[in-house]
């Protein structure tokens, strides 16, 4: 067991590890290096002692590791290396020359300009100029329209049933209570109801209310009057609280109709206006034609003292929307002026506007 | 690999590989800029930045600039590199012409830069042995230039 023992521990006896030429020649620089084993280590030395030209080229390979030792003490200077560190990458260099304080002057100069202008457009396109020029006259010198007070009756004149509007001031008139009436005020003030003496006359002289403006009035102030077959007992008063323009002191009254047949109930219209005293206050006939939107323009003046009888002779022929415009021009005592618009409803569909006649 | 180590070898590889000031500098600052790149793409902090990237980076980018290497002078600025006492650039200047790019670069990175083996063998994606060879190989090269000169030298005194 003992020499078994023994033979494992020993190592085995082997031969001396022989170098060719070659094979030492290419374990030159790991011997130099010391990385070869001790037989490796000692094979080397046996081998140059007996070869001069490896010993040569070991004396030029040491020396030329000298020659590198001290050409690796070779340093960058710190100014150098803090320009190093100030290099940026590509992407950081780009985004540099893109800011804005690094562009050149003309470039800037002519952005700015750009931009300016750019922005100027936009305020111009897309401010509401006309609003807000409509806001600052309001603010500045208001004009308020005159608010028409009506007195509202409903259906059968029974004086129970009247109601009066908490924000108008209503003198009820004597109504006949014969018919079923109903009448509905609704009075809205607004900045579109506003309108200049100057357009006023202008739209007086030249043509009927515009489909535009009659919807313009129709949003704001609007006194609907709903005639279901009875008699309309309508007073208008002023609201004694209402500031007026000194320059508007006069009013006007334009009432608008929808008919099915306004072609043919325009000279029954005429005469009856005619015979309430009614005479031609604008310079076209009464009655007269229009295409487009088609309808019968009345322009007229006639005794107030008529009034009441005029819109409840027009509420048998269908409903009447009736406004109190201020106006410039101060019409005598006792005479009042009316526009009377009666468009061609081409679309019968409403029971209640059914000519009566 | 800091910051500052990582510049001054940057620095040290390009001069010593081409063996031009200006062209040493611009490629440097390139080589850093391709570096920041890679960190900002792979978002690596520059601590990060190991010595076998750096082998990789730099002769990955010395494959684009041997196409137009040619060593010309040897002028180096006092404002840039500092040299060692009695250092003499002959030696290296001819080896850089007697050795094949490989080999010149392996040594670079061994005895100049002092970079492991292992380190190298990492970047350049080869066994150990491989770099080994090429340091030996570049070694008796430099050692006969330097040892014939030194040895002529000695002849003419």
């Amino acid at each position: 067991m003992n020499a078994t023992t023994n033979h494992t521990h020993q190592p085995l006896p082997r031969s001396k590890r022989a170098l060719s030429h070659f094979l030492a020649r290419e374990l030159l620089y790991d011997f130099m290096m010391g990385r070869l084993d001790l037989d490796r280590t000692a094979a080397m030395h046996e081998f140059l002692k007996l070869n001069s030209d490896l010993q040569e080229e070991l004396q030029a390979m040491r020396s030329a590791d000298a020659y590198l030792e001290n050409l690796a003490k070779t340093k960058i200077t710190r100014e150098h290396l803090d320009d190093l560190s100030g290099v940026r990458s590509k992407a950081f260099t780009y985004m540099a020359q893109f800011r804005f304080q690094n562009w050149p002057d003309i470039v800037k100069w002519t952005s700015e300009a750009f931009l300016i202008s750019f922005a100027v457009a936009i305020l111009g396109l897309f401010v509401p100029w006309r609003a807000i020029g409509n806001q600052l006259s309001n603010k500045v010198g208001p004009q308020i329209l005159s608010v028409l007070t009506l007195d509202y009756l409903r259906s059968s004149g029974d004086s129970e049933n009247y109601q009066q509007p908490s924000d108008t001031n209503i003198n009820q008139p004597a109504g006949d209570g014969e018919k079923n009436v109903e009448l509905a005020a609704n009075v809205t003030v607004g900045a579109n109801e506003i309108k200049k003496p100057d357009t006023i006359k202008t739209e007086e002289k030249v043509a009927p209310p515009s489909a535009t403006e009659t919807k313009l009035a129709e949003e704001n102030t609007v006194i609907a009057m709903n005639e279901a077959s009875g008699q309309t007992s309508v007073a208008p008063r002023e609201k004694p609280a209402a500031k007026k323009d000194p320059q508007l002191e006069g009013f006007v009254y334009s009432m608008m109709m929808s008919l099915t047949n306004t072609n043919e109930l325009t000279p029954e219209i005429r005469e009856k206006i005619r015979g309430f005293g009614g005479a031609k206050a604008g310079q076209v006939e009464l009655g007269w034609r229009k295409t487009n939107p088609p309808g019968s323009y009345f322009h007229f003046s006639m005794p107030e003292a008529n009034y009441e009888q005029l819109t409840q002779t027009l509420g048998q022929y269908g409903r009447v929307r009736i406004y109190k415009n201020p106006h410039e021009r101060l019409m005598p005592e006792g005479q009042i002026r009316i526009i009377l618009w009666i468009e061609d409803n081409m679309v019968n569909t409403q029971d209640e506007e059914k000519p009566q006649k | 690999m800091s910051h500052l180590e990582l510049l001054e070898k940057l620095a040290l590889f390009f001069y010593f590989s081409i063996l031009d000031e200006s062209r040493a500098q611009s490629a440097t600052v390139r080589a850093i800029r391709k570096i920041k790149m890679d960190l900002l793409k792979k978002k690596i902090k520059e601590d990060e930045f190991t010595v076998s990237d750096f082998v990789r980076v730099t002769s990955r980018l010395m494959e684009s600039v041997k196409k137009h290497d040619k060593p010309t002078t040897l002028a180096y600025s006092s404002n840039y590199i500092v040299l060692p006492e009695k250092s003499n650039w002959g030696p290296w200047f001819e080896l850089k012409k007697a050795l094949n790019e490989r080999e010149f670069r392996s040594l670079l990175y061994s005895k100049v830069l002092k970079l492991t083996d292992v380190e190298i063998a990492t970047g350049l994606d080869l066994p150990v042995g491989t770099v080994r060879y090429r340091i030996g190989r570049a070694l008796k090269v430099l050692g006969t230039i330097h040892f014939s000169g030194a040895t002529s030298h000695e002849r003419h005194h």
